[in-house]
């Protein structure tokens, strides 16, 4: 796992304004895996036979996700997103002296 | 060490999208929000030359569904077996109390935490099947079959019937 230089939890507090228990952000500890190793998951129970969707069927769910996903895609974004975004910026700003 | 202005803007991009999975997942914005600020802060780790092309939206959406199904095993053992489990809803639809038709929200609630991973990107987040699997670490047939009982369960689920051509 590539682990994030100098960010302790103290810092990783402070980045996101206390919104987040420290010993939840644990950046040391998550993500658990690195995102580009993908290792072979094993599943049980997976052999069943999965009920088939008329192709109708099929693209009515589609079309009805699709949209529910793109309702919560223009639900505003939270200022405390958006400033945790600008404190990492700020971060890489400092380290070069700029 | 941080975010240069190129990726400011790309994760600045990404956060609507980010925030739909997220929510998509949890079912309630506010952990939706979580998952999200946590895996911002994974942009840390993002090499500065991606190696095998992997990107930041392919790294923010991997480390989402990495915090999310880490929250779903804490939430599952023993010592935090009081908290409310959003990832297991069982009531059939038909027994609760509610009135109202099931929506997508309800429908996603009732699958399990790889199916709605599964569905969320490939029909949400637009990926292909072989992306969808690489994140969630599993083979492409893998993938395509939680993606299809996922489909199947909210098609039971919002009531669709053989006779809507639902074969079960």
């Amino acid at each position: 796992m590539i682990q994030p230089a100098g960010l302790s939890c103290r810092n990783a507090l402070s980045l996101t304004g206390g919104c987040i228990a420290a010993d939840e952000i644990g950046v040391r500890r998550v993500p658990e895996r690195s995102p580009d190793v993908v290792p072979p998951e094993p599943e049980v129970g997976t052999s069943d036979p999965v009920p088939s969707l008329s192709p109708e069927v099929s693209a009515l769910i589609g079309e009805s996700l699709r949209l529910y996903y793109e309702h919560m895609m223009r639900e505003p974004v939270p200022d405390h997103l958006i400033r945790l975004v600008d404190r990492l910026s700020d971060m890489a700003s400092e380290s070069d002296g700029t | 060490m941080g975010l240069d202005p190129a990726m400011r803007r790309e994760m600045l991009g990404l956060l609507p999208n980010l925030r739909a999975f997220a929510t998509g997942l949890t079912g309630r914005p506010d952990e939706g929000d979580d998952l999200v600020a946590k895996a911002v802060l994974t942009a840390l780790e993002y090499p500065a030359r991606p190696e095998r092309g992997i990107s930041m939206r392919m790294w923010l959406l991997s480390a989402i569904s990495d915090l999310y199904h880490a929250d779903v095993r804490r939430r599952r053992s023993p010592d935090t077996s009081d908290d409310p489990v959003w990832t297991e809803v069982v009531i059939p639809f038909s027994k609760r109390a509610s009135s109202h038709p099931p929506d997508m929200r309800d429908a996603l609630a009732g699958l399990t935490p790889e199916q709605r991973v599964s569905l969320l990107l490939v029909a949400g987040e637009g990926l292909g099947h072989e992306d969808a699997a690489r994140i969630c670490r599993t083979s492409v047939d893998m993938l395509r079959s939680r993606v299809e009982s996922a489909r199947s369960s909210i098609a039971t689920m919002l009531g669709f019937t053989a006779r809507d051509g639902f074969s079960p």
